[in-house]
């Protein structure tokens, strides 16, 4: 009798005892981050009108930094491809003897990287780089090249690039015979891609 | 017939009901998951994604002093090679606490009432308390979830936070 009585007084001291609390909160963060690039850039048009005689005799005529991107962040590899459009030509072109292309199939326009700041990365390698020659004037085309690239892919290592910079200086090619007066256009266009 | 009826104390059990008050406390708190499809370029120039009311607390009453407590529970999922500061266990998630009503406190000694502070997986970052019971309280936990351009590439993350309510 007594032990039944000290056995219930005791669960329900116990009880008394332990507190009560709601549940918990747990939160969940998922999905998945685009691949993100940014940059700031600026452009020089290239003024035909510069052209000379000394231009015709060297045969070309440089532009610097016709396009020029600082700030260049991308959260993975990448690649910068560079497009060039058609031409715009005077009306009495030499369409059959002239090197430039109206459809833009022509070599007369090329493009450099230069001025290139590498940007940060985890490793302090693998930042933007020239690619594909690009180095030294290459001749653009319409289907693009790539003329840069950085950060890894590499598993156990892969990578962006932060804070890069870069300028595209551009040259046009001019021959006395076939480059008459007139107006002249062209277009190029830089693309940033995940690798 | 007569019914004769008398006290027989041999088949009756007197119960005692002794002891404290115990601990009790009640929580209406809700929390809202991130979603970080949403991270964009402007989120990667600031560093971080913010989101505001990760967890409301739209009523806490208890009978004792109280502290809250925030727990990393780590990335369980993050891109093929990934090298930054997210592991599986802890990294880049920073708490914030607003919107506190009368009775909430900061915990002592620390920043969560002020800026964006770490937390780790730990189980000891208590963010904010009572000081003893309290009815109705509400505030709002914030989360800053860091981010860095050349390391958090694109890719699937995955990433768990617990927030527990225990007595002093």
């Amino acid at each position: 009798m007594n032990n039944k009585k000290y056995i219930l007084s005791l669960l329900f001291f116990l009880s008394f005892l332990f507190g009560d609390t709601d549940a918990d909160v747990a939160v969940t963060g998922s999905g998945t981050i685009p691949f993100c690039a940014s940059w700031t850039s600026s452009t020089t048009v290239p003024d035909y009108s510069t052209v000379d005689i000394d231009a015709y005799d060297a045969d070309y005529l440089e532009f610097a930094s016709i396009i020029s991107v600082t700030d260049f962040d991308a959260n993975y590899a990448f690649n910068i491809t560079a497009t060039k459009g058609t031409w715009t030509l005077p009306a009495a072109y030499d369409v059959t003897n002239g090197a430039k292309k109206a459809n833009g199939s022509d070599s007369d326009f090329l493009i450099k990287v230069d001025d290139i700041t590498v940007g940060t990365t985890p490793s302090s390698s693998n930042g933007l780089a020239v690619a594909n020659s690009h180095n030294t004037y290459q001749a653009a085309t319409t289907s693009g090249a790539v003329i840069a690239s950085g950060g890894s892919t590499v598993s156990g290592s892969a990578h962006g690039v932060e804070s890069a910079a870069f300028n595209i200086d551009g040259k046009v090619l001019l021959d006395w015979d076939t480059d008459i007066p007139g107006s002249y256009a062209l277009s190029i266009t830089i693309t940033v891609a995940s690798q | 017939m007569q019914f004769l009826f008398s006290a027989d104390y041999r088949n009756q059990v007197r119960v005692d009901f002794n002891g404290e008050d115990r601990d009790l406390t009640s929580i209406n708190w809700n929390g809202n998951n991130i979603d970080f499809t949403t991270v964009d370029i402007a989120a990667l120039d600031a560093g971080y994604i913010e989101i505001q009311d990760l967890v409301v607390i739209s009523e806490l009453s208890s009978n004792s002093q109280i502290k809250i407590t925030a727990t990393h529970g780590g990335w369980s999922t993050l891109p093929t090679g990934y090298t930054g500061n997210k592991t599986s266990t802890t990294g880049d998630v920073q708490i914030k606490v607003d919107n506190m009503s009368s009775g909430f406190y900061v915990y002592s000694g620390s920043n969560y009432g002020n800026d964006y502070t770490a937390i780790s997986n730990s189980g000891s970052n208590h963010i904010i308390e009572t000081a003893g019971a309290v009815s109705g309280l509400t505030a709002d936990i914030n989360a800053r979830v860091l981010l860095d351009w050349s390391t958090d590439i694109t890719g699937n993350y995955v990433l768990s936070l617990d927030f527990t309510v225990t007595n002093y």
